[in-house]
């Protein structure tokens, strides 16, 4: 079966997290395609991650447990889905 | 004028061809880069029999590489629209995602092969586009080929489709274009089959210029679900999150349920720039006066005081079981996602059990439902929790059912008794 793109949004705990740290954290931790930053507001930044999954490994709960698990990270959202080809 | 966009979802089958369709679609309209394409031709006679494939492959190789994945080749233009593909990914545990948070589809292209016929996924997806409030769609029958371009297997299966389309919750499927293809070939996807001479109907490419942009509901209440509150040093509280219906405006007072406080909107600000005023779909952060941090958190709702979130304390909804080990009884507590909130529900009856080939009911109050099944349930959540009938606010209505680390069913809530 395919792989699925997701596109995630990572918010910080806090405007106080270092979100260079915390990529560097994701990365180490797992394969991403993508990571860049999306600016919310009052200064608060999300980082959006794109991973690549397997489809038949069925869904993003391991991927979100994995991320939102990392030091500094407030909550994970999947924001897109799409499977590859 | 830039032409406005769509986000098109597709589904049905993995293997009923919708990578070949819109992979064909690309390479048609000269999408596939010139390098790929000339590589192609030095292969000579054997590549031009392998071409189309080929340029899958290559696309594939591509993004193996890392180079681009999902953007360069979901992205297109038609005369009218800028479109995204979503392709719904085919393990039932992706549903939750579709539900909960993945981007709005707009339009969706369901692609059933010729020869397959309808399969359990396709029912799946149908009814997942039904629950996600994707209004307008067009059914591909695809693998015409196989089916030696034959008028009555088209009309056969269209007929199939169209009463899968009613049972799953659509009226009046029968308005919506239906082409018949072969994609492999390129029979009706960017130009006109001459093996099909007796279908008069729009090819698959002009049949997307036949959608229209939803209107955004921002005549609707205002429900703005919280993702996630802030307390930011000159500001002071925060609230995150996504305008699923309605307008708010600076100086709005808006309640926060089932937290049941309220507050003032002071600013908004999105992606970092303040504006007087936030639409559905706009991802924003809002300060808001007089509610401390601690008081409202991810799942709450906001909406204004005149007509405000509803909490429920039952609610009726029709859901359709994707997966279960065994089967599922009344007493059941799994918990519901729906919007950003988690909250652990117990299915008090199953009303009815419903035939998920008509929609009509088959059984009533059935002592247990399984895969596959669909059905009229009861729900008691186990704590407060906001949920609006599919009939009014269709954005909060909907919910994916988890337990056991699956996504074991997905429905609607179709009515409700109010907490209060």
């Amino acid at each position: 079966m395919a792989e699925v793109a997701v596109t995630l949004r990572l918010m910080p705990e806090s405007a106080e997290v270092d979100l260079s740290m915390l990529e560097t954290a994701i990365k180490e931790r797992i394969k991403v395609h993508s990571i860049s930053r999306e600016p919310i507001a009052f200064g608060l930044e999300a980082l959006r991650v794109i991973a690549v999954v397997e489809d038949a490994a069925g869904g993003t709960e391991p991927l979100e447990r994995e991320l939102a698990g990392l030091p500094g990270v407030g909550n994970v959202q999947v924001i897109g889905l799409t499977r590859l080809l | 004028m830039a032409k406005p966009h769509l986000n098109l979802i597709t589904i049905g089958h993995v293997d009923h061809g919708k990578s070949t369709l819109v992979g064909r679609m690309f390479y048609e309209k000269g999408l596939v880069k010139e390098e790929d394409i000339r590589k192609f031709e030095a292969m000579g006679d054997k590549g031009k029999t392998f071409k189309f494939a080929w340029v899958m492959d290559a696309l594939k190789e591509e993004r193996e590489r890392g180079l681009t994945i999902d953007l360069a080749h979901k992205k297109f233009e038609t005369d009218k629209y800028y479109f995204t593909i979503i392709d719904a990914p085919g393990h039932r545990d992706f549903v939750k995602n579709m539900i909960t948070g993945a981007s709005q589809a707009d339009a969706a292209v369901l692609v059933v092969a010729a020869d397959d016929g309808i399969m359990p996924q396709t029912r799946e997806h149908a009814a997942l586009a039904f629950t996600l409030g994707v209004g307008q769609l067009a059914a591909v029958i695809n693998k015409m080929d196989l089916v030696g371009y034959k008028e009555d297997v088209f009309n056969k299966l269209k007929g199939e489709v169209i009463d899968l389309l009613k049972a799953v919750g659509y009226r009046n499927p029968e308005k919506f274009t239906f082409v018949p293809a072969a994609a492999f070939h390129g029979d009706n996807v960017v130009k006109a089959s001459d093996k099909m001479k007796w279908y008069t109907g729009p090819v698959f490419y002009n049949a997307l210029d036949a959608f229209t942009v939803p209107p955004k509901p921002i005549d609707k209440p205002l429900r703005l679900p919280v993702q996630d509150v802030y307390s930011i040093t000159g500001v002071g509280t925060v609230p995150v999150g996504r305008v699923e219906t309605g307008v708010v405006k600076v100086g709005d007072t808006l309640v926060f349920e089932p937290a049941g406080v309220s507050g003032e909107v002071k600013s908004i600000e999105m992606h970092h720039e303040s504006i007087p005023q936030a639409e559905p779909g706009d991802n924003i952060g809002f300060n808001v006066r007089g509610i401390d941090k601690t008081a409202i958190r991810r799942g709450d709702v906001a909406g204004h005081p005149k007509s405000p979130p509803t909490v429920v304390k039952e609610f009726t909804a029709r859901i359709a079981v994707l997966q279960h080990p065994t089967a599922i009884a009344a007493g059941y507590t799994p918990v519901f996602h729906a919007y950003t909130a988690q909250v652990a529900c117990t299915i008090s009856e199953i009303t009815q059990k419903l035939d998920p080939k008509s929609g009509e009911v088959i059984q009533e109050k059935p002592e247990f439902i399984k895969k596959g099944d669909m059905a009229t349930i009861k729900v008691t959540p186990t704590k407060p929790m906001v949920l609006e009938k599919a009939s009014e606010l269709p954005q909060l209505s909907r919910f994916a059912v988890r337990d056991m680390g699956m996504t074991i069913a997905a429905g609607v809530c179709v009515d409700l008794t109010p907490a209060k």
